[in-house]
């Protein structure tokens, strides 16, 4: 009787979860691909493409509505018997969104130098660069099109880990779910059921609100809300962008302790294993892109010092000897200050000062030393943590490593990628791009991937390579590039004439970074009324009484709260 | 001795009073359909807390 009447109630509650689910999706109520998401891209996370009808009544994969920072994309559910497809997956420098129209981001010039290439096939190259992504959300991608019927995988893994350091939200959840795998595996199923979504949904109606704007993931938006938050000073927008110029780095402790990069380190290398494992079961090619940076960025290089790196705790030799190759690098004495500044690196234990060499590269470049130059350019890119990563773990599973770095040294004024090839520190011009679709390509052919492959003399390369040339010179370099070179070549007048040419509505609200560097700009001026003007109008603009500004009085406060505790050095 | 009490039957209706409506689907529907719905959502609600929520032992230390 008791058993009967269990069965019965376990019915009627199947048929309620039934019933709502159906209705559910036949209304499109709680549509996961609609809300926004919960998991910001982490497991359970709703499909990057979802089915949708053309408009000739065929089936097509189309971009989320909710999973704006990627590219919008259409293509077929039943791939055509020809079609050779590639996903490109990685973040913000896949993306490209600096260059949307006409499109120059590698994944679409990979496409076109592909069609030359194959002989039997018709690429299609996706890209599904995710703005602000990391290695968690490029694994979810990965599951998500083995099953879209790729013929090859490309990861470009870049530096959105740094946004999966706590106590960023991206941080805490990664943590949480490390240390609680059952919780992302059943995530992974149950976000699928609208019914397990409507109780998430009333379970968060329930919680307190987080708090808003005591974290920032940028720098920019630090400095902006900082700058804005206090009465104007000559320093208001300078400092952040000429902290590092001519200066030693901040001694103290790493802000990240070092077990939570390891942690982090060891889940990037984890991530990258599980996507090869994964590729390797489905029999799709997979291939690892070392990514770019710009080696004349110094934004962010690390600008910290740990008392512990110092030989022998001899902090007053190595800050004198530090000061001295700065003082001769401010008067132009580019030899002597070259010699003292490399024999600073006598006083560490392990030589991972980004920031001096970056200061021995200028310093090089003004003697006209320029393969020296370049070297010590390159030293903080070609050191960096996640490079030897990105290196061990294609090395331990077996995945090619595609690395452009060397074709593009090729194509730097005097070997050194600076901002002419990249908008800023980390995203790629059309230049760039160009030179990493085409080491992915030598990797294609190498591999022999995609069928009969053309010789490189064939006339489809030259017609590959013509329409590349176009979109290249047709892609306008963003204003904010323009602003940076001008201003880094001291011509301030052009870097305010390039941002006084956007309507001022639009700086203020919406183009942060072009507000900066034009603030950067009135400021270099010696009569400070026009800077001063600027501020007011941002200021009123910006600023809102329960912001709270991040503390940055220090060149610890600005390493700390600007700089994310340096995490570019790590991630 | 042994004879069984007659069990008390319901008073009478009053003459004129409308007949009392009897209750049983109403019964019947709570504890076949909602009760067992009621478990069904707070069943899920603890797995959402689980899944969604803080670490259990971060949860129970914040309790006790």
């Amino acid at each position: 009787m008791r058993v009967s009447r269990l069965l019965r109630s376990v019915a009627v509650c199947a048929l309620v979860v039934v019933t709502f689910e159906l209705a559910a999706r036949h209304f499109g109520w709680l549509d996961p691909t609609e809300q926004d998401d919960p998991y910001m891209g982490f497991p359970g996370t709703s499909p990057l493409y979802r089915v949708e009808r053309a408009a000739d009544g065929s089936e097509v994969f189309s971009r989320s509505p909710n999973k704006v920072n990627y590219r919008a994309a259409s293509f077929p559910v039943e791939k055509p018997p020809r079609e050779f497809r590639v996903f490109c997956v990685g973040g913000s420098s896949v993306r490209s969104d600096a260059f949307l129209a006409p499109d120059a981001s590698f994944p679409h010039l990979l496409e076109i130098y592909l069609s030359g290439l194959l002989a039997d096939r018709v690429p299609r190259v996706m890209n599904s660069g995710g703005g602000g992504t990391g290695s968690i959300q490029n694994l979810e991608v990965v599951r998500e099109v083995l099953d879209d019927q790729p013929d090859l995988l490309v990861i470009y893994p870049e530096g959105g880990e740094k946004n999966f350091v706590p106590p960023l939200p991206q941080g805490i959840m990664a943590r949480a779910d490390d240390d609680s795998p059952l919780r992302v595996f059943a995530r992974r199923y149950l976000a699928r059921l609208r019914v397990y979504d409507a109780v998430r949904l009333a379970y968060q109606e329930l919680l307190p609100r987080p708090r808003k704007g005591t974290l920032s993931a940028s720098a920019f938006s630090a400095l902006a809300l900082a700058a804005v938050a206090q009465p104007f000073s000559p320093t208001t927008f300078t400092r952040l962008f000429e902290l590092k110029q001519d200066r030693a780095p901040a001694l103290m402790p790493h802000p990240i302790p070092a077990e939570e990069v390891e942690h982090a380190h060891e889940r990037f290398e984890r991530n990258l294993a599980v996507m090869a494992e994964l590729a390797r079961e489905a029999g799709v090619p997979i291939l690892f892109v070392q990514p770019l940076r710009n080696t004349k960025s110094s934004f962010y290089l690390r600008f910290h010092i740990d008392p512990s790196e110092i030989r022998g705790g001899d902090v007053d030799g190595w800050r004198a000897a530090y000061e001295a190759g700065l003082a001769d690098k401010r008067a132009g004495r580019w030899g002597r200050a070259a010699a003292e500044l490399r024999g600073v690196r006598a006083f560490y234990v392990e030589d991972r000062d980004e920031i001096l060499a970056f200061d021995i590269a200028e310093c090089l470049e003004h003697l006209g030393r320029f393969d020296e130059a370049q070297a010590e350019y390159a030293k903080p890119y070609l050191e960096h943590p996640m490079h030897e990563l990105i290196s061990q773990a294609g090395a331990e599973q077996g995945v090619p490593i595609v690395d452009p770095f060397p074709a593009l040294v090729e194509i730097a004024d005097h070997g050194i990628p600076g901002y002419d090839l990249f908008t800023d520190a980390f995203h790629p011009m059309p230049a760039t791009s160009r030179i990493i679709a085409l080491a992915i390509v030598d990797e294609v052919r190498r591999l022999g991937l995609g069928g009969r492959q053309r010789p490189e003399s064939d006339a489809a390369f030259e017609v590959a390579e013509r329409q590349v040339q176009d979109i290249i010179q047709r892609s306008p370099t963003p204003k904010a590039n323009l602003m940076l070179r001008a201003i880094l070549a001291g011509d301030y007048d052009q870097a305010v004439r390039v941002g006084r040419s956007i309507p001022e509505d639009v700086l203020l609200e919406a183009s942060l970074t072009e507000s900066l560097y034009l603030g950067w700009a009135l400021s270099k001026s010696p009569d400070l009324t026009a800077a001063r003007a600027f501020f007011a109008r941002l200021r009123a603009k910006q600023w809102k009484p329960w912001l709270v500004p991040p503390k940055l009085d220090t060149d610890e406060d600005m390493v700390r709260n600007a700089f994310a505790g340096d995490s570019f050095a790590w991630f | 001795m042994t004879d069984a009490q007659p069990s008390p039957s319901p008073p009478p209706t009053p003459p004129g009073a409308a007949p009392r409506p009897k209750r049983r689907w109403l019964r019947g529907l709570l504890r076949e359909v909602l009760l067992p719905t009621a478990v069904l959502v707070g069943l899920l609600a603890i797995a959402v807390a689980l899944i969604e929520g803080p670490p259990l032992q971060q949860f129970l230390y914040a309790i006790f």
